[in-house]
């Protein structure tokens, strides 16, 4: 059905996945001169396009809401819209990462994407997902800095079931243990990714330079993030009267109200009001420089505090960003187009914030060594807006952009709908967007020259530089300080800040070498030898031989995916790799990983307080975390069984970047009276990465150290 | 708890599930009108956002380039931002004048080259010089840039989107500037001038490697359709065959045009800030003197019936990539919402979808699996066709395999309850999920009565879609998804040139 596709197909685009972008809209052809143009032919043509007369833009329209606050607190705003058979909406809660504490930066993002993520009482993720497909409908949830929401959308004859799973994931959430593991992983790939692109670096530090609010999530408080921490965040601020209820559709606000409050008048709590939000601290001037060696451009930006949505003065503000720098007709925007000019990309911007200011910045981009350029054309292009008016025709056209950016998502009722709940929450009232506008409509030539001078003092702007720079001087005196943004290392990922012990380490070990047969079983055989077959998620079949003899000499023979045969061998602290052809010794991170391949080889790892070198370390009831050197590797075990269930380690690929791994054991079987697992299922930063399958465990075949070292 | 508590929450709802007519405010704020000369409008009004989207749907695709011509559809992507013979004119008597001379040039010197083995070398690079001479006297007397500037200062987006079967305009206008657009619009359509014409197409054609060649899904399609069609015009792409783009003239550009940008084959979709009196009075005004033409006829060339599976192999090394694609009839016909289902069951949502569980969870056989179910066009009978990118370690044979025996369970028994409600809610949800802003409503409205010559049948569409059973599913899977139907393209790596030699590395 052609009705369905999304974008008219002329070809790979009906796919998605590979298309063609479409043309650059509205295209201009390269630089023809903007010649005088005679006054354009009339004939029968009806009249020229410049002598056509506009009225005024009007005020984009928000739909009617019907307000209403059950017992238990819990607001609702209901906007009926029978365009199409659809309801959607979003309850929005007030929490947020501004609640969070330095130690455990990263709970709300995390009790965010659990809600929905990690199922609920009465379902597993698993069948929340297959019964959300069988309805069309769908669910999402997520906590930023200052708002929490979990969003909604269902066709109307499926609206029964859709809610009910919305009332589920919204009030019974699980946060199954597993998934909060795939969560933290993910967010640890955040965080080693954070300062990839170096324009989020620059957008980043500039506004923490500006406004320093939420702590940043690390390695070492999201590791120390418990499962009961989220269960905590999630009741402290999930709760009725701290949630305001927005739905949009094709349904009778009188049924819907009851419908609601039928559904959620159950939903009861005792947690005592939250707090009003934090307000930012504000801070101006100075100057910092992030040196990225690998930059090859230099990224500059520099700001001061804008203004809030009730600030006089933030339609003037967003005018004056508009006339610098927004469109290709605004001031830096004509400058950077100067072929003299050694600044790319000069921009502006100055959108209002909700809760705290928002920020007016410029920025632009220069190739190596220009970067106090970009402060000085910028400055020059505020300097020239303070000494004299904008023209009325600039005025209009910035008005007008403005205008549009803030009024054209209204076209979408849901998102309207969300507006005014937005509105509610920051405590704005309900036609804010239109107040805004009709500032933004007065705002005169002479109130631009005016915020120009008493907002947007060059002293007081805060500049930022990511930069190939070992310094940066300030254009305006003085040099820039320097941000290190280097993530603080990952060690205390796996290691978590609660209750650990030598003694209690030692417990748990115990248990599981009892639950793998015995002690003293287990230290009775001299080697191993195990043949596991790995099938990855992204497709392929590795196959790997294991040949381990106590304590420490491990050789490892696979054929992998995409890069053939490898053979690597460790006696413990060095060893070789090879392709089967060519050899070398084993250098980091591949002999890093070899060493904790030997520690994690099954009766390596049960046997870990016998073996010189290795610390256990007990983490609670069935956690324990084995050291060796840099290696360590965190061991969950069944709480039933006692044999290890799981397994958490750190990768580093070629590039030093780490991989947060993750091993389920399972199919444990009895080789020769000792219990060793026959399965395992493998995820890389929260994605599966492959399945694996032991085919093969022999014990005591007698193995020699000498064969197994010899190179092919 | 006892088991009443257990269902009470999905009883609540009775009284909301109330069969009530679907899409009422949609259908109370439409209204279309068709002016003397042929041309359709369809306007929604919704006045939330001070814009409205237009799409102006014109049927003209790459069916229509004529023989030796294709990519003369798809030209008009760029084309038709070049200006008119007024906005973007020096001194537009004059301007056209050059640029007809221009043609007389060009001409000269093909009636020339056509002498083939008999033209006359010297008389070729006079004809040249004088084509060029006379192409840069053009030049001079135009500003191709305006017309888009005349856009932009209105704050008004313009993308053509050329397909098989027609060609979209697709713009979003602030609606205090409604009358520059429509002002902007009808005289491209009624005088354009194309003056940019041979720059576009050279840099079509110098383009085309890395827009198409180099991209391997496009190859994959194109072989696709190029193998399913023998004699259709679905034959060729959108895009046209480079050789064909190279020697396209303005004049044929301007014929082509004429015939099939023309009033009556055009339909206008609306949605947004306008009164449905004020969109009415614009289009008289500006659209209405555009004098009528007679429709161009439909095609009616009939691609000839398969007799057999057909299978292309492409050699390429970057991606491992497989298309098959099952002859299928038209949009017109019944089986159209019973396809779309078909589709749902098979890719569409989360877990559950059975093409897409089988060939990438289970048996890790595939990285993707989209389906169109209707490619690369639908007024005409066309393609059911599955796209997968095989996962590494595997062979397009395998994953062909791997999509028959997801195709021979759809043949072997009716879908079970739950999946038919899954498929026909996630087709309906395709669907009207579109419909909540007034780019999604605009497009629907203008391929419904651009398609059907009436927007109200997509209510009939939403509704159709819910009507689908599962003996329906089944039966259309056997009529269509069968070997007989079937085309395959394969792109797979090539095979190692020489055998890999052992040694020499130690």
């Amino acid at each position: 059905m052609r009705l369905l596709w999304l974008a008219a197909a002329a070809s790979a685009a009906a796919f998605g996945q590979v298309g063609m972008p479409p043309p650059l809209v509205p295209t201009s052809p390269p630089a023809a001169p903007r010649a005088p143009r005679p006054a354009a032919g009339r004939g029968s043509a009806g009249p020229a396009y410049k002598d056509l007369k506009y009225p005024a833009p009007r005020l984009p329209e928000l739909p009617h809401a019907t307000r209403f606050q059950l017992p238990n607190g819990l607001k609702l705003v209901l906007v009926e819209n029978h365009e199409a058979p659809l309801i959607s909406g979003a309850a929005l809660i007030r929490t947020g990462a501004v609640y969070e504490t330095a130690d455990r930066a990263g709970l709300a993002t995390l009790t965010g994407a659990l809600i929905r993520g990690g199922g609920s009482r009465l379902r597993t993720p698993e069948a929340l997902e297959a019964e959300l497909s069988s309805l069309g409908a769908s669910i999402d949830s997520g906590i930023g800095e200052t708002m929490g929401s979990v969003s909604f959308g269902a066709l109307k004859e499926n609206l029964a079931p859709s809610l009910s799973l919305f009332h589920d994931v919204l009030t019974a959430p699980a946060f199954r243990a597993d998934r909060l593991d795939l969560a933290k992983s993910s967010l640890f790939n955040g965080i080693a990714h954070r300062n990839d692109d170096p324009r989020q670096v620059l957008r980043r530090e500039l506004l923490r330079a500006i406004h320093p609010q939420t702590h940043q999530a690390e390695y070492g408080s999201v590791a120390a993030i418990q499962r009961n921490d989220v269960e905590l965040f999630y009741r402290r601020y999930f709760f009725p009267a701290n949630t305001t209820l927005v739905l949009a559709g094709d349904f009778e606000t009188a049924a819907m109200k009851s419908t609601l409050e039928e559904l959620f008048g159950g939903w009861k709590s005792d947690q005592q009001p939250v707090p009003d939000l934090p307000k930012a601290e504000v801070r101006t001037g100075g100057a910092f420089l992030v040196s990225r060696p690998d930059a090859r451009q230099n990224y500059v930006a520099m700001g001061v505090p804008g203004g809030t949505y009730v600030d006089a003065d933030a339609a003037a503000l967003d005018v004056t960003a508009t006339i610098l720098g927004v469109g290709t007709h605004s001031r830096m925007r004509l400058r950077a187009a100067k072929p003299t000019e050694s600044v790319e990309n000069l921009q502006a911007e100055a959108y209002p914030g909700m809760l705290n200011p928002g920020v007016f910045a410029m920025t632009g981009i220069t190739g190596p060594g220009a970067a106090a350029d970009v402060v000085t054309a910028a400055l020059d292009e505020l300097q020239k807006l303070r000494a004299g008016p904008p023209t009325e025709e600039e005025l209009r056209a910035a008005r007008e952009l403005i205008w549009l950016r803030v009024g054209e998502s209204l076209d979408n009722t849901g998102r309207a709908a969300l507006t005014l709940g937005t509105a509610d929450y920051y405590g704005y009232p309900a036609d804010y967007v239109q107040q805004y506008l009709k500032r933004v409509a007065a705002v005169t030539r002479a109130d631009v020259v005016r915020v120009a001078k008493e907002r947007l003092d060059p002293a007081k702007f805060t500049v930022g530089v990511v930069a190939n720079l070992r310094t940066f001087e300030d254009p305006r005196g003085g040099s820039a300080t320097l941000v290190d943004t280097t993530i603080p290392p990952a060690p205390s990922a796996i290691s978590a800040t609660g209750s650990s012990s030598v003694e209690q380490g030692k417990k748990v070990l115990q248990r599981a070498q009892e639950a793998a047969g015995g002690a003293e079983k287990l230290a009775a055989v001299k080697d191993m030898t195990m043949k596991t077959s790995y099938t990855l998620v992204r497709g392929g079949k590795d196959d790997e031989v294991d040949q381990w003899i106590a304590p420490s000499t491990l050789r490892q023979d696979g054929i992998a995916t995409g890069v053939g045969r490898l053979i690597r061998f460790t006696d413990g602290s060095t060893g070789w790799i090879s392709n089967g052809y060519a050899s070398g010794p084993l250098m980091n991170p591949a002999l890093r990983q070899t060493l904790g391949d030997l520690m994690r080889e099954p009766m390596s790892l049960l046997l870990s307080d016998r073996i010189a070198g290795r610390t256990v370390t007990g983490i609670d009831e069935e956690t324990i975390e084995i050291r060796l050197g840099d290696n360590v590797t965190r061991v969950v075990l069944d709480p039933k069984t006692g044999l290890p269930s799981q397994l958490h380690y750190e990768l580093l690929t070629d590039r030093g970047q780490p991989i947060l791994v993750q091993e389920t054991l399972s199919d444990y079987r009895d080789v020769d009276g000792i219990k060793l697992p026959f399965a395992s299922t493998v995820y890389q930063n929260g994605t599966k990465y492959a399945d694996a399958v032991v085919t093969e465990i022999k014990l005591n075949q007698g193995l020699k150290p000498e064969v197994l070292r010899k190179r092919p | 708890v006892s088991r009443i508590a257990l269902v009470a929450p999905l009883l609540l709802f009775a009284r909301l599930a109330a069969p009530a007519q679907d899409f009422q405010e949609l259908q109370k704020n439409v209204t279309d009108f068709v002016l003397p000369n042929g041309m359709r409008f369809v306007v929604a009004e919704r006045h939330g956002a001070p814009t409205f989207a237009v799409r102006m749907y014109v049927r003209a695709g790459s069916v229509n380039d004529p023989a030796g011509s294709s990519g003369l559809a798809y030209i008009f992507q760029r084309a038709t931002l070049a200006g008119t013979e007024t906005i973007g004119a020096k001194d537009p008597a004059a301007e056209r004048k050059a640029l007809d001379a221009a043609e007389e040039a060009l001409d000269k010197l093909d009636a020339e080259r056509n002498k083939g083995p008999l033209a006359d070398e010297g008389k070729l690079a006079a004809l040249k010089m004088e084509a060029s001479r006379t192409m840069g006297a053009a030049r001079v007397l135009g500003s191709p840039a305006e017309f888009s500037e005349a856009l932009m200062d209105g704050a008004i987006s313009w993308a053509v989107q050329p397909s098989a079967d027609e060609t979209t305009v697709e713009s979003t206008v602030p609606s205090h500037r409604a009358e520059l657009w429509f002002l902007l619009a009808s005289q491209m359509i009624q005088r354009p001038s194309f003056r940019h014409f041979y720059e576009d197409r050279d840099d079509l054609s110098a383009s085309y490697a890395t827009r198409i060649d180099n991209v391997p899904l496009s190859r994959v399609l194109g072989a696709l359709t190029a193998a399913a069609f023998t004699t259709h015009p679905y034959h060729n792409p959108v895009t046209g065959v480079p050789s064909d783009i190279a020697v396209l003239r303005l004049n044929e550009a301007r014929q082509f045009f004429n015939r099939y940008w023309s009033p009556a084959n055009i339909t206008v979709a609306i949605a947004g800030d306008i009164a449905a009196a004020d969109a009415k009075r614009l289009a008289e005004r500006y659209f209405g003197p555009i004098p009528a033409r007679p429709l161009p006829p439909p095609i009616h060339t009939v691609e000839p019936e398969q007799k057999g599976p057909r299978t292309v192999v492409i050699e390429n090394s970057a991606q491992t990539l497989l298309a098959v694609g099952y002859k299928r009839p038209d949009e017109f016909d019944r089986d159209d919402a019973t396809l779309e289902v078909a589709r749902a069951i098979l890719v569409a949502g989360g877990r559950g979808a059975w093409m897409r569980d089988d060939l990438i969870e289970t048996a890790h056989l595939a990285s993707s699996v989209q389906i169109q179910s209707s490619y690369p066009g639908g007024r005409y009978p066309h393609l059911f066709t599955i796209v997968a990118g095989v996962a590494p370690g595997h062979t397009t044979d395998e994953v062909e395999k791997g999509i028959t025996t997801v195709i021979a369970r759809l043949q072997a028994a009716p879908v079970d309850e739950a999946t038919l409600a899954r498929g026909r809610a996630l087709a309906r949800d395709a669907l009207v999920s579109r419909l909540i802003d007034n780019a999604g409503i605009a497009t629907v409205l203008a391929r419904t009565a651009g398609d059907y010559g009436d927007w109200h049948k997509l209510l009939t569409i939403a509704e159709s879609l819910n009507k689908v059973t599962a003996a329906q599913v089944q039966i259309a899977a056997l009529r269509y998804l069968t070997p007989n139907r079937r085309t395959s393209v394969h792109m797979d790596p090539p095979p190692p040139a020489v055998l890999p030699s052992r040694g020499g590395s130690r």
